[in-house]
């Protein structure tokens, strides 16, 4: 038996087999991003990503297109910055479920045992969020487009009208990623969570312009981040000349309340 | 001896308490699901508020009547559609985790599953739109053709929730899962926005216009209109009432036998 583990390390094995090292922070995430893509495409999340945006343009188009129309203006340039906005807020709704199927189904645990950085699982999750943004703005803006929507600015403040709302779905998701990260029931967060989108999507500068609410409700209406987010948008889509500073503000602190979440949830991750 | 006489003798429980049985008991258990209890009841309520909000003054102005009265029979529908996607995935659970098996092997009339779950279905309806009324109120919805005519509004949002339910039913247990519900998802949202309560038919383009007025929604919504607004009634109620039997005739079997399948399965 001493003999048998004497000659182990000499053995031939030892020298064919790796020996075993920690994999890379961008190789681990490509990985995880691809499969996090490829279950997209399985479960449909795709083709919803696509014509979530479409649908919604439809539904507040067809209807409220002529009474807008009466004052003049164009509905479709009006309408394309909210409906691309809520899918951002769907974007980060799905992210909750999905986050929470990996709790349940106890990927992190496995994720946790295997030589990645830490932070590759939730790089992973947060790539599939930008593709999955990038295919909804496709969808939005082809619908926007069809009927009317045109980006008028510079070419840089078209990218920056892109990656505006890239932003506002990323940083959302952050947050609700690591709510769904946490939290077990995860399905019934989502449906709780569509009652702050329907009021933050319908009470907005999105769909009708702020002297059509009640008074008492226009200081919230004016400046929720929706509101701030759609007239950016728009400002940018028209190539005329907005105050930034509000957009600017709401960005960072999406992002920061962003950061600080998935930090208190991948340390809740730890500890259990 | 003294076994066989205290056992009691074996009877048929009638169809009619093994239904009642099977909704009370169903009716329980979604009030104490969260999903259930915000799709039927605390969704349509802020859409309600949010509809009135953003859209209330630029819809009356289009003619047609007072936009509150339209919302509410819209908005008591949405909580019928969007609840019964709900309880379709707390059917698929009950498939999944093995008690539609179990309920399955109980000697009871086996048609009484289904008429016990269309049963909860209107009554979960029934509760939600009284709810709705109630916060309709305030916003200046009226019961200007008096309370009996008022209960009639709640009993149309009945009958239409109990027609929804039998496709959805059928789609859940025959299409095995979630994806086919979600799905669902996506057409009940188009029957939310094209309809004759979410804005009048005449705003939309006229080549849809006779898919607005008669897809299932807008009759009912209408008949609501008429039985509280006021305006016509026996015509749209006639519709209503054809649509909940049509789709009961087409997607009964379907759903009669998707059920079982469902219950047999393991």
């Amino acid at each position: 038996m001493t003999t048998a583990v004497g000659h182990a390390p000499t053995s031939s094995s030892p020298s064919t087999t790796m020996p075993r090292s920690s994999v890379g922070l961008v190789p681990a995430t490509a990985t995880l991003a691809r499969q996090k893509i490829s279950a997209a495409i399985r479960s449909g999340d795709v083709v919803f990503a696509v014509f979530g945006p479409v649908v919604f343009f439809l539904c507040f188009y067809t209807p409220l297109h002529r009474q807008f129309e009466l004052g003049g203006g164009n509905y479709a340039q009006f309408l394309t910055p909210i409906i691309l906005l809520q899918a951002g807020l769907f974007t980060a709704i799905t992210a909750t479920e999905s986050a929470g199927q990996d709790a349940r189904a106890g990927v992190h645990e496995r994720m946790m045992s295997l030589p990645i950085p830490r932070v590759a699982p939730f790089f992973g999750r947060m790539a599939w969020v930008v593709v999955r943004m990038g295919l909804t703005l496709g969808g939005g803006l082809a619908i926007g487009c069809a009927l009317g929507f045109r980006l008028q600015g510079t070419i840089v403040e078209s990218l920056v009208f892109v990656a505006l709302v890239i932003v506002f779905g990323l940083a959302l998701s952050m947050v609700t990623d690591a709510i769904g990260t946490v939290a077990r029931n995860s399905v019934s967060i989502a449906s709780v969570l569509m009652i702050p989108q329907l009021i933050l999507v319908m009470a907005s500068t999105g769909l009708v312009t702020a002297p059509a609410f009640p008074a008492w409700i226009q200081p919230f209406v004016r400046n929720q981040p929706m509101s701030v987010y759609a007239d950016a948008l728009r400002a940018l889509a028209a190539g005329t000349d907005l105050e930034f500073t509000a957009v600017v503000l709401w960005s960072v602190a999406l992002l920061a309340i962003g950061g600080a979440a998935m930090v208190i949830a991948g340390r809740a991750q730890v500890k259990r | 001896m003294t076994d066989a006489a205290s056992w009691p003798a074996r009877q048929a429980v009638p169809v009619l308490r093994q239904s009642v049985v099977q909704a009370s008991a169903l009716l329980r258990s979604w009030s104490r699901d969260p999903g259930i209890v915000v799709q039927s009841i605390v969704f349509p309520v802020f859409l309600l508020l949010m509809f009135q909000l953003v859209l209330g003054k630029t819809v009356t102005s289009m003619g047609g009547g007072d936009s509150i009265f339209g919302n509410t029979g819209l908005v008591a529908l949405v909580g019928a559609l969007f609840g019964t996607l709900a309880t379709a995935i707390s059917l698929i659970h009950e498939r999944d985790t093995g008690l539609l098996a179990r309920m399955w092997t109980l000697p009871v009339p086996r048609p009484g599953f289904l008429v016990g779950r269309l049963l909860a279905e209107a009554v979960r309806t029934g509760i939600a739109t009284v709810v709705l009324f109630a916060v309709a109120i305030p916003l200046g919805f009226r019961f200007e053709q008096g309370i009996a005519a008022g209960i009639g509004a709640v009993l149309v949002a009945m009958v239409f929730a109990v027609g929804i339910a039998v496709p959805v039913i059928a789609m859940a247990t025959v299409a095995s899962g979630r994806q086919a519900v979600q799905q669902l998802n996506g057409f009940f949202l188009l029957l939310l926005f094209f309809n004759g309560g979410f804005a009048p038919v005449s705003e939309y383009p006229g080549w849809l216009q006779p898919v607005v007025r008669y897809q299932p929604m807008t009759p009912a919504i209408d008949t609501v209109r008429g039985l509280t607004e006021g305006g016509p009634v026996a015509e749209p109620l006639a519709i209503t009432v054809l649509w909940t039997v049509g789709l009961i005739i087409v997607f009964g079997p379907v759903a009669f036998r998707g059920y079982r399948h469902a219950a047999e399965r393991r």
